[in-house]
């Protein structure tokens, strides 16, 4: 029989007992110390590695990831160009294909800018526009015309419409003007009678004196007075008047201008004075007259005014109340003032129609006698070789009056010859003349005819050259004529004293006495002794009926 | 003595006493009668401001309904302006900021200067400062509290105005 297994089981011989197992172990750990300090380095080596690869796999799947990103982002930038490109292409197409459709897209972003930039700074834009203004508004009215003239109408009818209306006042006041200084004309006092003036009410009107009183510059809107000359004792009611008067301009304007900007009041009458106001940009001028202001007037006070506005547009705009910013005005309104009135007091009053009229006539009629004068004077020098012919060198006529010998009836009055050259004495014979008075020379006796010489011939010497002395300078046979081959008047000894009496080109014609009486006759002028130069009276330079 | 002008600007309902502020102000009594303006009332008052005299020329409205029509012209240049309510009238407080807000359409850089008129007038007030405090808020803009029949607050409301124009 056999033990049950539940037994107890008893202890095996061949099993280790339990101490030497410990020793065992003991030992073991003694000898594999090393081992298993190596073993554990080697496994930490590897778990670092396994890190250090798991870190490497980690990082490259995000790289992995990134350049799938990324290529997704270049992709889709790729079609977002495309998208671009394509978006551009149908601008383009939509607007620089339709300039009108891109101004209008544009247009409100311009304007709202421009808008900005001119409430910003109003002046700068002033600026940079104004070189292109007068240019931009000859285009605009080359292009559109009817548009141009519809938005300037409203502004130009209302210029116009005052400028009529001064240019019809100028005419009203230019015609009482005239009316007042054509005093003591009948046709005057016959117009003033039939419009039912009289006498005394005319002079009455003519006695209406015209004087300026006062200016004044005021600024728009403030009515800051900013000058006024003569200056006011009164320093506040001048300091009123601009507030004053500005007030009522701006009550008339909103009161009777119906909404009107450009209507104005521009006269204002108190008792005797009146107050004219010319009004710029900035500033009015306000003028206190009494009585009736002569033509001109106005248009010099506009003048000021443009020329003010000129030349301190910047002063008189931006004027806050401060007065050394002002340039000095009132010098300028001293020199308007004295120069209105020396315009009233001094300036020549235009003519009326009438005293126009006598003018021109008295014009016309002094031009008329100039000419007639003119005509007669040179009508006379033209006729006058005619009606008194020059001398004749062919003369035969001729007579010595300055000799004081006895004189032979030599004269022989030769009906067509006409008298010697400016030296023969007036003749007048009866019967026929013989003679005419053109002679120069100055006879100083009276001839007493011979007895071939009808009586009653008294020659009237009036011939003024003084014939010159001479003497021959050999023996020279005179001539009738100046010139060769003439008959001989006579021979004319050496040294015998002679006289000229004329010269003609190379002769002279010579006076000479011998026992035989005076000759006359013509010689060379190589063949005298010239004592003195002959005077020009005595050259003839051209003498009618020489053959 | 240098002297600048300056173009200032009564604002205010009927009756609230903007002429009699002026009357004291300017001519330093005060006229019991009731003077309704017409269009406008000018009048001019010297303050010596240290080194230079600055001249108001005072430009007194016709308040009311005719405002709208005639006040723009009137308010052109005006350097600054004093804006007047009737502290016993309730229905002049709200016009206060319709005169202020008329003025700087006109002139955006004008100084302002809000008076609650007629404090003399106690038992009739009906409008308090808290009234006046909300209703000058938006404005940013401080009060006076005036008394044209006795003086009170009334040269310093100019001389607050005349600060703030040169300051």
């Amino acid at each position: 029989m056999t033990s049950p297994p539940t037994q107890g089981r008893q202890p095996d011989s061949h099993q280790p007992r339990q101490g030497d197992a410990d020793l065992l172990r003991a030992a073991q750990s003694i000898l594999f110390a090393q081992e298993r300090e190596r073993i554990g380095a080697l496994e930490k080596e590897i778990g670092a590695r396994q890190d250090a690869e798991a870190q490497i796999a980690a990082l490259q799947e995000q790289v992995a990831r990134l350049e799938a990103k990324l290529k997704e982002t270049e992709r889709r930038q790729e079609d977002h160009l495309l998208d671009l490109q394509t978006s551009i292409s149908i601008l383009n197409y939509k607007n620089f294909g339709k300039s009108e459709s891109l101004l209008s897209r544009l247009a409100p972003v311009f304007s709202r800018l421009i808008g900005q930039r001119i409430e910003e700074d109003r002046d700068e834009m002033a600026e940079a526009f104004s070189p292109i203004m007068g240019e931009a508004i000859r285009t605009q009215i080359r292009n559109s015309r009817q548009d141009m003239v519809d938005a300037l109408y409203p502004i130009i009818g209302a210029v116009v419409q005052r400028s009529v209306a001064d240019t019809l006042r100028e005419i009203q006041r230019n015609i009482d003007a005239r009316l007042r200084r054509t005093s003591g004309m009948v046709w005057r006092s016959l117009r003033a009678r039939l419009r039912g003036v009289s006498s005394s009410e005319l002079a009455l009107r003519d006695a209406i004196p015209f004087s300026v009183r006062q200016l004044f510059l005021i600024q728009h809107g403030t009515g800051l007075l900013l000058a006024s000359y003569p200056a006011e004792d009164r320093e506040l009611s001048s300091g009123m008047i601009g507030g004053m008067l500005t007030a009522i301009r701006e009550f008339a304007r909103d009161s009777f201008g119906r909404g009107q900007t450009d209507t104005e009041l521009d006269e204002i009458q108190y008792g005797d004075e009146r107050i004219i106001i010319r009004s710029g940009q900035h500033v009015y001028l306000a003028a206190v007259i009494g009585g009736v202001e002569r033509e001109g007037f106005h248009a010099q006070l506009n003048e000021f005014v443009s020329e003010l506005h000129v030349q301190h547009e910047n002063e008189l705009r931006y004027y806050d109340g401060d007065p050394d910013t002002l340039p000095p005005l009132q010098p300028k309104l001293a020199q308007l003032i004295e120069r209105l009135t020396i315009a009233v007091s001094d300036r020549p009053h235009p003519l009326s129609r009438m005293q126009r009229w006598l003018v021109f006539i008295m014009g016309v009629g002094g031009a008329l006698l100039l000419a007639l004068a003119c005509f007669y004077l040179q009508f006379t020098i033209a006729l006058f070789p005619l009606a008194f012919p020059g001398p004749s060198p062919t003369a035969t006529g001729t007579l010595a009056p300055t000799l004081t010998v006895t004189p032979k009836p030599t004269m022989t009055p030769v009906p067509a010859a006409t008298a010697a050259p400016m030296a023969v004495p007036t003749i007048t014979p009866s019967p026929p003349p013989t003679q005419t008075p053109t002679a120069t020379l100055t006879p100083t006796q009276t001839v007493t005819p011979s007895a071939t010489v009808p009586p009653s011939i008294t020659p009237t010497a009036t011939l003024t050259p003084t014939p010159i002395a001479a003497s021959m300078i050999g023996h020279v046979y005179a001539l009738t004529e100046p010139k060769l081959f003439t008959p001989r008047a006579g021979l004319v000894f050496k040294e015998t004293a002679v006289v000229i009496t004329a010269v003609y080109d190379t002769w002279a014609r010579i006076e000479w006495a011998d026992s035989d009486g005076v000759h006359t006759g013509w010689v060379l002028l190589k063949w005298i002794n010239l004592r003195e130069p002959v005077p020009a009276s005595l050259v003839t330079p051209t003498v009618v009926g020489i053959p | 003595m240098k002297t600048i002008q300056k173009k200032i600007c009564l604002l205010g309902d009927f009756s609230v006493g903007k002429t009699s502020l002026i009357r004291r102000f300017v001519e330093e009594r005060f006229d019991e009668k009731y003077l309704s303006t017409i269009g406008v009332h000018m009048s001019r008052k010297r303050l010596e401001r240290g080194d230079h005299l600055l001249d108001f020329f005072i430009w007194d409205l016709a308040g009311g309904e005719d405002f709208d029509v005639i006040g723009p012209n009137y308010l052109r240049g005006a350097a600054g302006a004093i804006i007047v309510c009737d502290l016993t009238r309730q229905d002049t407080l709200a016009a206060l900021s319709k005169y202020a807000n008329r003025l700087r359409e006109i002139n955006p850089k004008a100084a302002l200067v809000f008076v609650g008129n007629k404090i003399d007038l106690v038992d009739e007030r009906t409008i308090s400062d808290a009234d006046l405090v909300v209703e000058l808020d938006s404005l940013a803009n401080t009060y006076l509290l005036t008394s044209a029949k006795t003086g009170e607050n009334v040269d310093q409301t100019f001389v607050r105005l005349a600060d703030l124009i040169e300051g």
